[in-house]
């Protein structure tokens, strides 16, 4: 009786994985539907913020390393991105990988700095180097300092993909946002994922065991900008235009604020933050306050009553239930 | 018997301060050496500069007759010199099982590839429960370490190191702040440790160290006071008046 019992249970961890591939399988239905009922700009705007906040979540949730430093990256590929479609002739595809690229080489100089340091002293390290970099761009001819790249031309991808068209760039978009969120998961989920969440929960005994400890940090430093790259890259497809705003300090604030409110260290948490950010600002601004009182507010909420943000707390939630409900489940086989 | 650890000449000053001074320390290869002495003699200071976890203000360390002074912690830890922490050093939010792979998947080369899937990693868990096993945490190796008591943590990081299989194993206060009913467990798995690798451990329970321990080190503000057996070390009178007290017997 018990064994016939126990084969007609389902066990726990096929019952997350069935859990994870309907939530799967319902975002990406989500995301096929959504530009019937939403704008699609908008929807790619979000996609992107949701990319770069997931990026940076690399380094502040898994990596433990508060970078201030992340619109360098972002703003920085959109800018070179920008520059090698419209003053170059590059396509889509080409255009979005020499701005990864960008972000990868800017990530390791970066990184290769900042690491030496913790703490308070790397994310001062992050914003000091930041600052130069959005300096420099101010200054640099090819990004006419407070005016920007502007009208910058959407090539069909492939020669065939129309870009022009909103509709054909929002699944584009989708298929690179998917791709970015694909590397993501397999980094954490990776023997090198689990390095990282070892040095996150005790650096000197990972260092103790024999991690060279910033080799891995840098190396997802470099990944996150390389991935932050990519989101940056893409807005300049969706908006055609790349400004100072994109490598400005309050950037590298805003994504960090997105990835807390949607929760720091989980995989889906800092694309619920970037939508959140980016609902409130888009339908709190035709209102008299200010919309940056709504955002701090959120913010305000969310470390009073769900510190793990809005995602880690619904984590919290559902581990507590699979684990009272396997205790249960072994109570009853007894 | 041939050294395997050897300090010479070895100095940490901390602005002025030497909390350890031109240390001679020779350890042989095989043994079980203990380092003794006062709160604030320097025994985890110099356990910090064999390590390299300090960076000596003079001196060299020679580990198998290599100087290893100028490298890093890592380095050494890889040359087969590791360690454990005077106050429990684990990973907190992983099971039994995952501490002991993450050593374990360092050593055999798996701990950098980001494009491998984690399940990778299970390849490792029956070599992690046979270590678990061995100081016998086997039956727990699924719960989160949090949930452990104090002495299993000990022997967690005891497990977690040997998986290194380590050369010279150091040991800071193994039995410190431990229950009187966990102590008999962890002396014996120190004494089965040592018969595969060399132990050097900071101890402050002298029975401890007279059942375990070949050589003693005396070390007294940051300096060697005196060297040998414990029976040697146990009749000085000079340890006995810095370490232990006038009028205390042994």
């Amino acid at each position: 009786m018990t064994a016939m019992l126990a084969k007609t249970q389902v066990c726990p961890l096929h019952r997350r994985m069935y859990a994870k591939l309907a939530l799967l399988a319902a975002g990406l239905a989500l995301l096929a539907a959504a530009p019937m009922f939403l704008y699609p700009v908008f929807l790619m705007k979000l996609l992107c913020f949701g990319l770069f906040a997931a990026a940076l979540n690399l380094v502040l949730g898994y990596g433990g390393m508060v970078a201030f430093g992340h619109a360098t990256f972002f703003g920085g590929a959109a800018y070179v991105t920008a520059h090698a479609i419209k003053e170059w002739g590059f396509g889509a595809g080409s255009g979005l990988m020499i701005g990864v690229a960008f972000a990868l080489v800017a990530g390791f100089l970066m990184g290769i700095i900042a690491i030496r340091r913790q703490g308070f002293y790397f994310a001062m390290t992050t914003l000091a180097l930041s600052q130069m970099a959005y300096f420099a761009f101010f200054q640099a001819p090819f990004t006419n300092a407070e005016d920007g790249i502007q009208r910058v031309p959407r090539p069909n991808f492939l020669g065939f993909v129309p870009l022009a068209d909103n509709l054909a760039l929002y699944y584009f978009v989708v298929a690179v946002f998917l791709i970015g969120m694909a590397v993501i998961w397999r980094v954490i989920h990776s023997p090198f994922g689990a390095s990282m969440t070892a040095i996150r929960e005790n650096e000197m005994r990972t260092l103790s065991l024999g991690y060279r400890v910033n080799r891995y940090k840098l190396t997802v430093f470099v990944i996150s900008a390389g991935l932050s790259g990519l989101a940056g890259s893409l807005k300049v497809l969706v908006f055609q235009i790349a400004t100072l705003t994109d490598v400005a300090w309050q950037m590298s604030g805003e994504v960090i604020l997105m990835t807390l409110l949607g929760g720091v260290g989980t995989f889906l948490g800092p694309v619920i933050g970037a939508a959140l950010v980016l609902t409130i600002q888009n339908y709190m601004a035709s209102t008299s306050v200010p919309v940056t009182i709504f955002i701090g507010a959120a913010f305000i909420i969310c470390v009073m009553l769900f510190r793990k943000g809005i995602v880690g707390e619904i984590d919290a939630f559902m581990r507590r239930e699979w684990a009272a409900d396997s205790i249960r489940k072994k109570v009853e086989l007894q | 018997m041939s050294i395997v650890l050897e300090a010479r000449k070895v100095s940490k000053n901390f602005g002025g301060f030497y909390a350890v001074k031109n240390v001679d320390l020779k350890v042989e290869k095989g043994s079980v050496h203990a380092l003794i002495g006062p709160n604030g003699a320097g025994k985890t200071t110099l356990f910090g500069l064999l390590t390299r976890f300090h960076a000596a203000s003079s001196g060299n360390i020679f580990l198998d007759s290599e100087n290893i002074t100028g490298e890093g912690p890592a380095d050494v830890a890889l040359r087969g010199l590791c360690r454990s922490f005077q106050i429990s050093s684990i990973f907190p939010g992983l099971t039994l099982r995952d501490n002991v792979r993450v050593a374990l998947q360092h050593r055999h080369g798996l701990s950098h590839q980001f494009w491998l899937p984690s399940r990778t990693l299970s390849r490792f868990d029956d070599e992690a429960d046979q270590l678990l096993d061995r100081v016998g945490l086997a039956p727990l190796a699924d719960r989160l370490c949090s949930e452990v008591s104090y002495g299993r943590k000990r022997a967690l990081e005891i497990a977690t190191t040997l998986a290194m299989q380590p050369k010279v194993l150091l040991l800071d206060e193994p039995i410190a702040g431990m229950a009187a009913g966990d102590i008999p467990m962890i002396v014996e798995l120190i004494r089965s440790v040592a018969k595969d690798c060399t132990v050097v451990m900071v101890e402050h329970n002298l029975s401890v160290v007279e059942r375990l321990c070949d050589r003693v080190t005396v070390l007294v503000r940051g300096e060697v006071m005196a060297e040998g057996t414990y029976r040697e070390i146990r009749d000085n009178a000079a340890v006995r008046q810095a370490y232990i007290g006038a009028g205390f017997e042994v």
